[in-house]
């Protein structure tokens, strides 16, 4: 289970709120990764997220921070495809900067 | 106990089954379709299975429920994009939270758009859940582990990888058939032991399972399958050998359907259903490229012309990317939707459109649609183009498409680029057909009995009914009653409910914190959770 939808956060609950997520999603993947999820953690070479699983880390985002519309391919995607890196602060810094009030969420 | 057992064969049609009863080859099913009631099932407007197995557990059409496809389309940026179906994008209950309700017991397996799954009085796996999410995605938590340590439980069988099914369900290469058939094959009997384990050891009231591994064959694998197509003269030594493996994939259905039917007992109602029937394709319609050449889309100019069979972009790559869209004013980005979306270009987010100038342009665009001819059969290739509103009327049909198409074949549209707007197939495939299946039997159900088609949210009031429940009064199906001996119906009536079912999603994001939060405690009373 995703933990429940929180609302809107500040920069810090928004970045803790994303390493959550991804320390439930990939706690029982095989990965030699042993250290802790932090900002400058990256999500395919650290992590090892493939498309499939960015697909679902939005479904998780949007669970947790109960929100949908977001445009999140202007930070996930390049020319039709997913980005070939990406670190936890992107996220982080990419919802803080939609999801306050004013923002396109 | 009022209990029933609801086996969902995805896709599956009696086109395909009533010859396979006939040769002995599904006896169990024959037996049940002896002792009860048989008639085809109408699905959804658009035969998809996120739509219509959500109206099956909703009883809501999906202008009410709100899927419309495996993906939702969100016009909030510059250009569309789209977001894979949730739970939260239902808007409405489905039973199994309306068993929860009554501290009912539910068993649901691999039905769409069910993660992340809620919490509920039950045990669930959702479908279409890729590998690496499968243990999160299972409810009650620890259920993957309890499931892990089931003699014969191998739960690696059952996620799905999402870009070799979409592969495998355009084009099969020849060397790559045999595995395919194969994996469903296990992949089958893995359901049936989770749902044997379960049944065998919980309260159950309603236990539900599907097996899509009928629509994954028919697929790419109808010629092998359709006793039509089927030319045993013509075929190779590899299809001989293809359709045995498919013929045992039925046999071996067959006899998970008696082992679960075995368990329910005899005092189950059972129900065999799909969500919508199957029948073969012969032709693809490029809708974008017909699109282009009328001047209602624009190609970027590196879009690549699709390979032969195609209806996706390659690989996982969304067709946003292959337009140009400062110039494309309508478009269809998955085919599974047969929809086509307008928009303004350049207007970007909030932009409210005029409502006389959207229906001007879908009219042009239906119009037009109308006349397409396949080159070389000279027969119209689009039956219909339907505007959201007599599509899906509802309160959530401003998330559909404006226009979803029938095609003359009921296939999938293309949304890949082509030198042609119409193309016939090398091979005949598998496509979607309205008319699905409808099998029912138990206490009280007449036997032998053919009826008239019914639709697909008619089920969802047999099921309530089946487990003793009323039936909500904003469900839009009918009460069947007709396939009961009227005595024994007379001593086990129906009961509707005078108010809507309780607890409709919120449209932002589904079940709010407080009712999630209601649900967790009271399962934890019962002791479901820790």
């Amino acid at each position: 289970m995703d933990t429940p939808s929180m609302g809107i956060a500040d920069p810090g609950s928004i970045e803790k709120g994303v390493i959550e997520i991804l320390e439930e999603m990939t706690k029982e993947w095989d990965t030699e990764f042993s250290g802790r999820i932090g900002p400058d953690t990256r999500l395919m070479q650290d992590l090892t997220l493939e498309s499939i699983d960015i697909v679902m880390l939005i479904v998780a985002i949007e669970e947790r921070f109960g929100t949908k519309g977001l445009p999140f391919d202007t930070l996930l995607m390049e020319d039709g495809r997913y980005v070939e890196e990406l670190k936890v602060a992107q996220i982080a810094g990419f919802l803080t900067t939609h999801l306050k009030p004013g923002g396109q969420a | 106990m009022n209990r029933t057992l609801l086996l969902g064969l995805d896709g599956a049609t009696f086109a395909v089954l009533d010859p396979l009863m006939d040769r002995g080859l599904m006896p169990s099913l024959k037996a049940l379709v002896r002792g009860g009631a048989r008639s085809d099932l109408m699905s959804t407007v658009n035969p998809l299975t996120p739509l219509a197995w959500t109206s099956l557990i909703t009883g809501r059409t999906p202008g009410h429920h709100g899927i419309f496809d495996f993906v939702r389309v969100e016009q909030t940026g510059e250009y569309p994009t789209f977001r894979l179906s949730t739970s939260s994008d239902i808007r409405c209950p489905t039973v199994w939270s309306m068993l929860t309700e009554r501290d009912l017991v539910s068993v649901s397996m691999n039905f769409p758009v069910m993660f992340p799954p809620r919490p509920f009085n039950g045990f669930m796996i959702p479908g279409f859940v890729p590998r690496r999410h499968l243990q999160r995605a299972m409810f009650p938590p620890g259920l993957h582990a309890r499931l892990s340590g089931v003699p014969g439980v191998e739960l690696k069988e059952l996620p799905v990888d999402f870009e070799e099914e979409r592969r495998s369900v355009q084009v099969l290469e020849a060397e790559r058939q045999e595995e395919w058939v194969r994996f469903h094959i296990r992949r089958e009997r893995q359901w049936f032991l989770v749902m044997k384990h379960l049944m065998e050891t919980e309260p159950w009231s309603l236990a539900a399972v599907i097996f899509d591994g009928v629509d994954k064959l028919q697929h790419t694998l109808w010629r092998h399958i359709d006793e039509n197509c089927w030319v045993e003269a013509k075929a190779t030594a590899h299809d001989r050998m293809i359709r045995q493996l498919c013929l045992d994939y039925f046999r071996q259905l067959d006899d998970l359907i008696a082992g679960l039917v075995a368990i329910a007992g005899p005092e189950a109602r059972v129900i065999v259903t799909s969500d919508h029937g199957f029948g073969p394709s012969d032709e693809i319609f490029y809708v974008n490229t017909w699109l282009a050449e009328n001047g209602f889309l624009a190609w970027r100019a590196d879009a690549p012309i699709a390979a032969d069979g195609f209806i996706n972009p390659d690989g996982m790559k969304s067709a946003a990317y292959l337009f140009d869209w400062s110039k494309t004013r309508a478009y269809s980005l998955t085919p599974g939707s047969n929809g086509i979306y307008l928009r303004e270009p350049g207007a970007g987010a909030g932009y409210q459109a005029d409502p006389a100038r959207v229906r001007a342009l879908r009219q042009e665009i239906r119009a037009g649609l109308l006349q397409v001819v396949n080159p070389k059969t000279g027969e119209k290739v689009v039956r219909d183009a339907l505007e959201r509103e007599e599509a899906y009327p509802g309160p959530h049909n401003h998330l559909a498409a404006d226009l979803t198409l029938r095609l003359r074949d009921h296939g999938f549209v293309s949304v890949t680029r082509s030198e042609s707007v119409v193309k016939v197939r090398r091979d005949i495939a598998g496509a979607h057909r309205p008319n699905g299946i409808f099998v029912a039997s138990g206490p009280g159900v007449r036997q032998g009995l053919l009826l008239p088609p019914l639709q697909i949210v008619d089920v969802s009031p047999l099921l309530m009914h089946g487990v003793g429940l009323p039936i909500p009064a904003d469900f839009e199906g009918r009460f069947a009653g007709e396939i009961f001996d009227p005595q024994w119906l007379a001593a086990h009536p129906a009961q509707h409910t005078g108010a809507a079912a309780p607890a409709a999603l919120s449209e932002e994001s589904g079940m709010d914190e407080e009712g999630e939060a209601t649900v967790m405690e009271r399962l934890r009373s019962l002791g479901y959770i820790e």
